[in-house]
């Protein structure tokens, strides 16, 4: 399949209208989209000013709707649903694709094509989700009015018509997946931190205080930045280590694979595995760890409730468990790529193993570094299986992550529950500006 | 000296170099690992096997022994069985067998593969290849988003799902009513 590229365009046939270049063409065209957006504005605020209506029916294109392909889907033999799901997606991109590569032909019939999609495909997605009839009206006027400002300024765009047609359809899939997935959760969230327990009663920022004087909520945030700290550093470093140990050794695949493997297992099984190393009792031990301190004529430990941080470093132990076989395996990879030639040369230069290691192996894969101690961070930052499978929050072990879901589903206090996702959110923020700044550099230099 | 006595020497020449350049790439690889490493390689590499090992023993011993004994004691007096096994793919807990729950976790894994690559594709296409206003801050705006939790996003999806979007107690649309599937 080719795709229609900018480069492919310029070469085709220009439209003979000038309205996409010269100055006034321009103006009025930005006069018009401009116009449009605040129309669409308007008809937004209307829709939500207008009387509420108690129960009013679903209107739908008779019985095609996305409740009833979902209805239609339960009644399959689970093993069924995996292909019909995958069909339906599919016909969905094979639609897209089309649109794209020959939409944006020029051409009255393309012209054409191009007119129906833009008014007829927002109307179809809109009616797919029945809207209710109050609204029916609203709903439908604002996707034809979207779908023919898109057309409008895609006539007129400045690249020739067809241009932000295809680029919208190239988009629009991940917007949309974006917008309802994490857009607009994360601003939900955030507007309910302000809110009290039910939603509904303004508090401020109550629920901040509670974040930093609460013991549950300052536990959390200090045990989170010790994750935070330790865990990248500490799974890093072995991996690291590990990764140079096995560099070009005998049975390196073999090696790589036994620390790998903690990878490969969820975090609640990884949380299980380690409740047995830990567990607790008296007598006959289960835990290989009591049972070498009895071995040695000591008294059974309870890990998990050692107070204060021991239990916490203790779920960190499992954490760095599955992370250095994930940090082990991409800075392999990334020394594989140091030139042996520069090695060799240090070599012949007579520096030693540590010398080589920290001037030419460890330059050599910087940015591979840094890639995996923020991921790490942002994953331990994130961290929420350990704690529920091991500790369950208690003994002072809770984290965040742990904290939000529990303050919501055992307690029922949503507002607690966002404020602590977003002190989360605002740790989280400093390594994705670094992280989005290192990006733009690198795009940039290419 | 014959043409063919040149090629002779000239064949045997290559084979020479070539022999030295394999034993001197032997020995910079000898210089360049050390024994010492890979044994701590290899402490390293059990240490991270252990508890996962120890697991594995646990599958395979009966389920009285599991609850009064430690899984290293299982070599002293072997005694194993797959009962565990055939337990939990028929007759768990709950209503639930693993063997259902390996379906469920297909219905997940295959879609939750195909879809994002399909659409992360589409999008990746035109951030590379076509030049637009802007390009550059969506890119790292998209990139950005990676920073919510998906704790964060569980809650406002679940409403949107089953009870749909009501917006200043004005409905819009409704949610999807999938109570009896």
């Amino acid at each position: 399949m080719s795709l229609l590229t900018v480069e492919d365009k310029e070469t085709a046939e220009l439209p003979k209208t000038t309205h996409g270049v010269d100055a006034k063409g321009r103006r009025i065209t930005q006069i018009v989209v401009v116009a449009g957006f605040v129309l669409i504005a308007a008809m937004l605020f209307l829709l939500i000013i207008s009387a509420p209506v108690e129960d009013p029916a679903r209107i739908a294109l008779g019985p095609v709707s996305l409740n009833n392909f979902f209805l239609w889907l339960g009644g399959l033999p689970p093993l069924a649903q995996i292909p019909a799901v995958l069909i339906a997606f599919g016909i969905v991109v094979a639609i897209v694709l089309v649109l794209i590569e020959f939409a944006p032909r020029p051409g009255r019939g393309y012209f054409i094509m191009r007119l129906v999609a833009c008014l007829v495909i927002p109307v179809i997605a809109l009616m797919l989700l029945r809207p209710y009839s109050n609204a029916v009206l609203y709903v439908v006027a604002i996707a034809l009015l979207s779908g023919a400002l898109l057309f409008f300024a895609d006539y007129r765009s400045r690249q020739g018509a067809g241009y932000l047609f295809q680029l919208i359809l190239f988009m629009a899939p991940a917007a949309i997946m974006l917008l309802m997935g994490l857009i607009y959760p994360a601003i939900a969230t955030f507007a309910k931190s302000f809110f009290d327990k039910t939603g509904e009663q303004f508090v401020g920022l109550e629920n901040y205080i509670w974040v930093f004087t609460n013991p549950v909520g300052t536990w959390s945030v200090i045990n989170t930045l010790i994750w935070a700290l330790l865990a990248p550093t500490i799974s890093v470093a072995f991996g690291l280590a590990y990764a140079v140990f096995i560099d070009r050794a005998r049975g390196e695949k073999v090696l790589k694979v036994l620390v790998f493997m903690p990878v490969a297992i969820s975090f609640v099984g990884a949380g299980i595995i380690w409740k047995f190393m830990y567990d607790y009792r008296q007598g006959d031990q289960l835990g290989l760890l009591n049972a070498i301190v009895t071995m040695f004529g000591g008294d059974p430990v309870n890990w998990l409730a050692v107070e204060p941080l021991i239990n916490t470093f203790m779920l960190l132990i499992v954490f760095i468990w599955t992370q250095t076989g994930f940090a082990m395996v991409i800075l392999s990879a990334a020394i594989k790529a140091v030139p042996s030639e520069q090695l060799e040369a240090a070599e012949l230069d007579g520096t030693n193993a540590w010398q080589r290691f920290t001037n030419v192996t460890v330059p050599g894969i910087r940015s591979s570094l840094i890639v995996v101690l923020t991921t790490i961070t942002i994953m331990s930052l994130k961290v929420y299986d350990i704690v529920a499978v091991m500790t369950g929050g208690r003994d002072n072990t809770t984290v965040l992550g742990f904290e939000m879901v529990n303050q919501q589903q055992r307690f029922q206090s949503y507002g607690h529950s966002s404020a602590l996702a977003v002190v989360l959110f605002i740790f989280v923020l400093p390594l994705i500006i670094y992280n989005a700044r290192s990006l733009t550099k690198q795009r940039e230099i290419r | 000296m014959s043409a063919t006595e040149a090629i002779v020497r000239d064949t045997r020449t290559k084979r020479q170099v070539a022999r030295d350049t394999r034993r001197n790439e032997a020995i910079a690889h000898k210089k360049l690992t050390s024994k010492g490493a890979t044994i701590a390689a290899v402490i390293i590499a059990v240490f991270w096997t252990i508890p996962t090992f120890g697991l594995f023993v646990t599958s395979f011993r009966p389920g009285a022994d599991t609850q009064s004994t430690g899984w290293w004691t299982a070599f002293a007096n072997p005694e194993f069985t797959f009962e565990n096994y055939a337990e939990a793919l028929t007759a768990g807990g709950t209503s639930t067998t693993l063997a259902t729950a390996f379906v469920n976790s297909l219905a997940i894994t295959i879609p939750a593969t195909v879809f994002p690559i399909v659409i992360a594709a589409l999008a990746a296409y035109a951030f590379a290849w076509i030049d637009f206003k802007g390009r550059n801050m969506l890119f790292v705006f998209v990139f950005a988003l990676q920073i919510v939790p998906l704790q964060m996003a569980l809650v406002p999806l679940l409403s949107l799902f089953s009870e749909g979007l009501t917006i200043n107690d004005v409905l819009i649309f409704p949610g999807l009513t999938l109570n009896d599937v």
